[in-house]
């Protein structure tokens, strides 16, 4: 580890140093698109973009250049976090897909089978055991959530086609 | 002392049967989700936000001093039983407190933590009862010079004096600034980065970027790293402390808070600091050096007081500026402007019943936790066993509801997964979460008052140096900017005398 972070080598975060100069050159590009009015004030509405578009360019540089000088990011730790293992695609894919299709789905289907999906997805992808157990608490705790907030509280939830009969 | 009517008025507010059950439904629910692991303050509030959606805005207020104190709470509980600080600033609280549980005395620590934390939140608490409305009266004079100055302030010490590196802090906070952009240019009405997307006209509501940040992001980091090993849980009792503990803990409370109040009062402050000041100081003063690091009960008690006092703290440039200095706050902040309300040098005046209700009702909830917290320790700790996929499920599916219910449309679910994959890559590569929040919340108004205090200066820049308080802040600023490059060159120096070679871009705090 030591002797490759001596030797000017890329690094995977570079990637974010990249991601970095690549907003903010956008930020720069895009201000440049923004209408002045002719009641404009003396600082118009381009330049505060263009100021932090520039600025992370500059720290977009400048990252790079602490990476490559061996000065790594640490991941943030925690109890249920190991940081010795390799980064769980699957189980990212699971997860984020879940919140995807709940996203997608939510004002189609309702919150109460969209949360369902969003949940047990969820928990299955992060190593649930049991999936009619992990089905069963996902439905019972939407269908509560729904309860409580649209009943309860009034905050707006799609109730969708299956449980139109509940509003 | 013209205060103290104001704060019986505020009691009056908030002592009626109804909002002392919200409190009581605050103070329960912010410890209840405070205490699951990995879910810091911030998180706490920005999760339980729905909930209030719909109360009137002193209710809703009232139940957010609740959460406010009872996150911190349960915070503390997961943090000597679990060793998951939820937040940098019980990292001492879980390094000592954790060793305590561990060594068999995990009663008497968390008996430490709550009772400092009630002791601290009180007194701290009834400082700020004095601070705020003279800040405030203070904070009436104050230009858009002064704000802009104040903002630029606290940008530069949220995101560089914390934190192991000030690149990362620095790129956190440009990152929250450009998102603050999105949205309608508030002073011409011209739509800016809104990719044509109705939703984004607002902005990036500030409650999707805490929780994106913070709950979606956290379940996808934890999804991508979960560990295999089984969680070693310490069996609690109720907490209880002898008369040696209560006697070793009493000062370093009364410490705590006088170095957290002024730490969290300030417009740069935050509760890391005096929490490891309070550690070392504690660590001097003790009878016991040998325990510390084993267990020491006064390197609980100081460090959470001073914790608690620093929330406290907090509350005065949030009330009187409208400047959050923590993620907490941040949220808070959020939470005030989706009743329409902007916290500043007006709001004493304009709402004070609000602000005083508040105000009493951190007095009284703090009070309820004290008598909730105590016996019923070992049934919050029984939260801790939950199973992980179901606990990040759930963070995830009221992270979701959180999005939704704040605007109800769909499309700001997905912008909330995209803020929850920065905040997955943030927590990958080492960046500080706190200068996003707080540069995506404040950045509106960090521009806002510059353009106007152009305006007042005619286009020129020398009128951030018109005034005493403007020079002065300047001259803070200097400081804030100049000072790490002389103790790192100062390091270095020491360093090449001593042993040359050592990795010195590290720039610690």
């Amino acid at each position: 580890m030591q002797e490759s972070s001596r030797s000017l080598s890329l690094n995977i975060e570079h990637v974010v140093s990249a991601l970095m100069a690549v907003t903010g050159v956008a930020i720069v590009i895009g201000a440049s698109n923004i209408r002045i009015p002719l009641t404009s004030n003396i600082v118009d509405p381009r330049f505060f973009p263009r100021v932090i578009g520039g600025i992370l360019c500059v720290l977009a540089l400048l990252h790079a250049v602490t990476v490559l000088r061996g000065n790594h990011g640490e991941p943030d730790e925690g109890e249920d976090i190991d940081l010795s293992a390799p980064t769980d695609i699957r189980a990212l894919m699971a997860v984020g897909g879940s919140f995807i299709a709940h996203a997608l789905l939510l004002d189609r289907i309702g919150w109460i089978p969209a949360g369902t999906l969003l949940f047990a997805g969820a928990a299955l992808g992060l190593g649930a055991r049991k999936p009619v157990r992990v089905l069963t608490i996902s439905f019972i705790l939407s269908f509560g959530v729904f309860l409580l907030f649209r009943k309860g509280l009034g905050v707006f939830l799609p109730a969708g086609p299956l449980f139109e009969w509940l509003t | 002392m013209s205060a103290l009517p104001d704060l019986l008025d505020g009691f009056r507010v908030a002592a009626t049967p109804a909002n002392l059950g919200w409190a009581f439904v605050g103070v329960t629910l912010g410890t209840g989700v405070g205490v699951l692991p990995g879910i810091g303050p911030a998180m706490t509030v920005a999760l339980l936000l729905p909930i209030t959606l719909k109360l009137g805005p002193i209710s809703a207020f009232i139940m957010f001093a609740g959460i406010y104190y009872g996150g911190m709470y349960g915070g503390s509980t997961t943090s000597i039983l679990l060793k998951t600080p939820g937040e940098s600033a019980s990292m001492i609280t879980s390094l000592e407190g954790n060793k305590m549980a561990r060594s068999g005395r995990a009663a008497q620590a968390l008996a430490t933590a709550a009772i400092g934390s009630f002791v601290a939140g009180t007194l701290a608490t009834g400082l700020l009862v004095f601070a705020a409305p003279t800040v405030a009266n203070w904070a009436v004079q104050f230009g858009p010079a002064e704000f802009f100055l104040i903002v630029l302030l606290a940008f530069l010490t949220v995101s560089s004096v914390l934190g192991s590196s000030r690149i990362r802090g620095i790129s956190a906070l440009a990152v929250g600034l450009a998102i603050g952009l999105i949205g309608i240019d508030s002073q011409t009405g011209q739509a800016r980065f809104t990719m044509g997307i109705p939703q984004l006209f607002d902005g990036a509501d500030t409650v999707i970027v805490a929780v994106g940040v913070f709950a979606v992001g956290e379940a996808l980091w934890v999804a991508s790293r979960l560990s295999k090993s089984e969680q070693q849980l310490i069996p609690v009792g109720r907490a209880w402390m002898s008369k040696s503990d209560w006697s070793r803990s009493w000062r370093p409370w009364l410490r705590g808070t006088v170095l957290g109040f002024p730490f969290g009062a300030m417009p740069a402050g935050g509760a890391e600091i005096p929490t490891f000041l309070s550690y070392a100081m504690e660590k001097r003063l003790t009878k016991h050096p040998e325990e510390f690091g084993h267990g020491a009960i006064e390197g609980v008690a100081g460090p959470e007081a001073a914790n608690n006092a620093a929330a406290a703290g907090v509350l005065v440039p949030l009330l009187t500026l409208g400047l959050p200095t923590s993620s907490t706050a941040a949220v808070m902040l959020a939470a005030f402007q989706q009743y329409g309300l902007q916290p500043g040098p007006l709001l004493f005046e304009t709402n004070g019943d609000l602000v005083w209700g508040l105000i009493a009702s951190l007095f009284i909830g703090n009070t309820m936790l004290l008598v909730l917290n105590l016996p019923l320790a070992p049934l919050w700790a029984k939260l801790l066993r939950i199973p992980r996929p179901y606990l990040y499920a759930g963070i995830l599916l009221f992270g979701a509801l959180g999005g939704y219910a704040a605007n109800g449309s769909g499309i700001d679910l997905l912008i909330l997964f995209a803020i929850g994959l920065i905040g997955l890559g943030m927590r990958r590569f080492g960046f500080p979460i706190a200068p996003l929040v707080i540069g995506a919340i404040l950045g509106p108004m960090c521009e806002e008052q510059y353009r106007r205090a152009l305006a007042i200066g005619q286009g020129k820049h020398s009128v951030f140096l018109e005034g005493p308080i403007c020079k002065a802040l300047v001259g803070l600023l200097v400081v804030v900017v100049l000072a790490p490059f002389v103790a790192s060159v100062g390091k270095r120096r020491q360093r090449s005398h001593v042993q040359p070679g050592t990795n010195g871009d590290t720039l610690a705090t």
